[in-house]
């Protein structure tokens, strides 16, 4: 009792000590930053209204949706290989091994789990198709598929680890794949990179975000497994028996 | 007091606010883990920030800001994965090590 008060207060102390020598800069950088934000702090419409003019032309009806499909593709399609970049270095790390959840069979959450994840996998659904029009998208219906891939992994339901190898590397790589192509078909058509034929704006936006969803999805919900489910070289991890 | 206490102030600030707290436990915690969370904090506060910029004036919502975020968020938790990937990798690498060092003499 009286060694851990004594920890205790070793404890604060040095903390108290320690503290002010490393916070004193993030404290000034945001003083300094809310100063400068409130000095310039007047209501401004910023791109709104550039984007509401050229909404028309881009096949969508959401402006979320048309900057982050048609006006700023280029910088989607970055993000979306910036993902893959993460599940590759991710399998990198590790030897392919089966992913075990966390711990042990939870009954209540197996059983949750059961009735939420058809309802999740409807939702995502639902995100895709009404980010043509208002609150949804790509991102946010690979967000929900993510989320479900998780919940079935910490349930032990193997979603993730019953899918080949294979096809769930075709399945992270495909929303990428299919946004450059589509990006480079442009080209071919005779227009720029990412410049969509007049028209056919929604069809192309519409097959990318299908793509991207299932593929983000898949990558947040094999991020989760921290390896590449396959078969294990050896039975336990290689470098721990050196 | 109500002129000082609009949206734009209240949710400016506190993700600038959010940005400092991340940005001070990035620097100051050794843990990897601890260093993961400081800048996941850091990022709210910057999602936080982008989006009350892209406010506006209530009227016309920028959008760039939005999509930017949305993209953000997803890439963020990619990160996450990564940087914990990483860091078990490490600590794993360092347990070995001290295993082989040690040879059996004392655990810890």
């Amino acid at each position: 009792m009286k060694f851990a008060m004594i920890k205790s207060k070793n404890m604060t102390q040095r903390q108290i000590k320690a503290l002010p020598l490393f916070a004193v800069l993030p404290i000034l950088l945001g003083i300094g930053l809310a100063w400068a934000y409130l000095s310039a702090l007047e209501p401004r419409p910023g791109l709104g209204p550039r984007v509401a003019a050229q909404l028309d032309q881009s096949g969508v009806k959401s402006p979320v949706t048309a900057v982050l499909l048609n006006f700023r593709g280029y910088d989607t399609l970055l993000e979306c290989f910036v993902v893959f970049l993460a599940v590759l270095g991710v399998w990198s790390l590790a030897p392919p091994g089966t992913t075990t959840p966390p711990r042990e069979k939870d009954a209540i959450l197996s059983s949750l789990v059961s009735l939420l994840a058809p309802l999740m996998l409807v939702v995502a659904g639902y995100l895709l198709w009404s980010g043509d029009n208002g609150v949804g998208g790509a991102f946010q219906a690979g967000a929900v598929l993510g989320g479900t891939g998780v919940l079935l992994h910490l349930a032990d339901r193997p979603l993730i680890r019953s899918v080949p190898p294979t096809l769930l590397i075709v399945g992270v790589l495909l929303g990428p794949a299919i946004f450059l192509a589509l990006a480079m078909l442009c080209i071919l058509l005779g227009y720029g990179f990412l410049q969509y034929p007049p028209g056919w704006s929604s069809v192309f936006i519409t097959v990318i975000e299908a793509g991207a969803a299932l593929s983000i999805g898949l990558s947040l919900a094999t991020l989760f497994g921290g390896r590449r489910p396959g078969k294990s070289a050896t039975p336990h991890n290689l470098s721990r028996h050196h | 007091m109500d002129a000082y206490l609009t949206p734009p102030i209240i949710y400016g600030i506190t993700g600038l606010a959010l940005f400092a707290i991340g940005l001070t436990g990035l620097i100051g915690r050794n843990h990897p883990l601890h260093k993961i969370m400081a800048a996941n904090i850091m990022a709210g506060g910057v999602f936080l920030f982008l989006v009350t910029v892209g406010y506006g004036d209530g009227e016309v919502i920028d959008p760039v800001p939005h999509a930017m975020v949305l993209t953000g968020i997803v890439v963020s938790v990619s990160c996450t994965g990564l940087g914990l990937a990483l860091s078990r990798r490490i600590m794993e690498n360092a347990t070995s090590h001290k295993n082989r060092d040690d040879s059996g003499e004392e655990a810890r």
